[in-house]
């Protein structure tokens, strides 16, 4: 296999584009399938995904790309990566790297991805303002709802 | 966040604690209909389960135990073809033939159906415990003669159909074996409690010890997973000797209305807030 076969370059939204080892952007069963299927050449133009997402997916990538060798010290150790990776992101990056891990399909970064924001819900008001859910229901209803689950609301 | 496809809203609620889950479907009607889908219930049991526990002395269960005439057992199963919860109630007396009922949770009507099985039996009293694989309740019971001890399995999916395994000399041709080793220093009273979502089977310590472990077995790669319980260990200080009841299956019910059925039924509830309360049924 040639030099240039080993890698492949990733191109984001905003045109930027990051050349990663094949082994690292084939986390990605999206990815995976394109390469697969030879419908895409050894550039992939990644839509739905800005250049800074990008980066922090191919960083998450390149941690877990298939390492060789030992057990449970190493999977305890990227544990801890994983925890310090989405630590200091705020929702709405977390929320980006979600839709970013959705679409490029990496089931790992997704699931770290969506406990994240569960981990960081403090309230769930805040989670509501930051959804931008919007109340619709008639005061009466609001009031037969809330009644109804009542047992949710006691401290 | 408009963008944010359904499936992925169901993933992320489905991590979030019950009450808020709750609390959210009553903020819009958007959500109370994204939230109330009978995928999102199914999804939010696959998640790890919380556990409940609940200390019992010894002392004060043996003596209660000679008063009690009327020997009720209550076990949850969950109907994965209806995605709904199903509880199986089973009252015997002294002198009285067994009464076997079904309630559906989540329909808003609290009816107890009737059911007649083919086998009259009376589920022993740990049963009460029974485990869920599937959609088919699992339980001890005695035959009538009260000599014979047999498994039930009772399918809760929607046809009805109750089968039994008879235990002679604890042969069984037919039933799977499962067989797990605990580490050496755990070799202790374990009680079944429960099964997951995912299908492993619960098993917690029967008696209140430090430090206090709880264990999934799961059946397929036939492996055993210790939990150490860690937090409000002052509750598990040593004082004396202590029955603990673990409970897998503590509020996964999100459709259970508590309104709807203290309405109906304030006559026949002194309170409801655990599925324990619905033993305290009347009489016809």
């Amino acid at each position: 296999m040639s030099k240039s076969e080993k890698k492949i370059v990733l191109k984001s939204l905003d045109n930027e584009a990051f050349e990663v080892e094949k082994a690292v952007a084939l986390q990605s069963q999206t990815i995976w399938v394109m390469c697969e299927d030879k419908c895409v050449g050894n550039e992939i133009p990644l839509e739905n995904v800005t250049g800074q997402i990008l980066a922090k997916v191919i960083d998450y990538c390149k941690k877990h790309a298939v390492v060789d060798g030992d057990g449970d010290e190493s999977s305890e150790e990227l544990k801890n990566w994983d925890t310090e990776f989405t630590k200091n992101m705020d929702q709405s990056t977390l929320f980006n790297m979600i839709l970013a891990a959705n679409y490029l399909n990496i089931k790992s970064l997704l699931n770290l991805t969506c406990q994240a924001v569960a981990d960081k819900t403090k309230t769930i008001d805040e989670f509501h303002t930051f959804l931008n859910i919007e109340n619709n229901f008639t005061p009466e209803e609001e009031a037969q709802i809330c009644q109804e689950n009542l047992w949710a609301f006691d401290d | 966040m408009d963008s944010l496809p359904i499936d992925l809203i169901h993933d992320i609620f489905s991590r979030l604690p019950t009450k808020s889950i709750v609390m959210s479907r009553c903020v819009s009607k958007q959500w109370e209909s994204i939230l109330c889908r009978p995928v999102f219930t199914e999804l939010f049991l696959t998640r790890p389960p919380r556990l409940f526990f609940a200390l019992k002395d010894i002392v004060a269960m043996n003596g209660t135990s000679s008063h009690c005439l009327r020997h009720i057992v209550h076990m949850k199963g969950f109907d994965p073809i209806d995605k709904q919860f199903k509880v199986l109630l089973c009252m015997s007396r002294p002198l009285f033939e067994c009464d076997y009922r079904i309630l559906t949770l989540g329909t808003g009507e609290m009816c107890w159906r009737k059911i007649k099985p083919p086998l009259t039996h009376y589920p022993t009293a740990d049963s009460s415990q029974g485990i869920c694989i599937d959609g088919v309740l699992y339980y001890f019971a005695r035959e009538k003669d009260e000599r014979l001890c047999v498994i039930i399995c009772f399918d809760v999916r929607p046809t009805f159909e109750l089968c039994m395994w008879v235990l002679e000399d604890y042969e069984i041709q037919e039933a799977p074996k499962y067989a797990c080793t605990f580490p050496d220093s755990k070799l202790i009273d374990v009680d079944v409690v429960g099964v997951t979502a995912t299908g492993e089977i619960v098993l917690s310590e029967i008696y209140r010890l430090k430090p206090y472990y709880v264990f999934y077995f799961n059946p397929e790669s036939n492996s055993l997973c210790s939990v150490k319980i860690q937090g409000n260990h002052e509750v598990l200080e040593d004082r004396s000797y202590q029955r603990v009841c673990t409970f897998v299956d503590y509020v996964e019910d999100l459709n259970f209305n508590m309104r709807a059925h203290l309405l109906q039924d304030r006559h026949r509830f002194e309170s409801i807030n655990k599925f324990d309360a619905l033993s305290l049924l009347d009489d016809d």
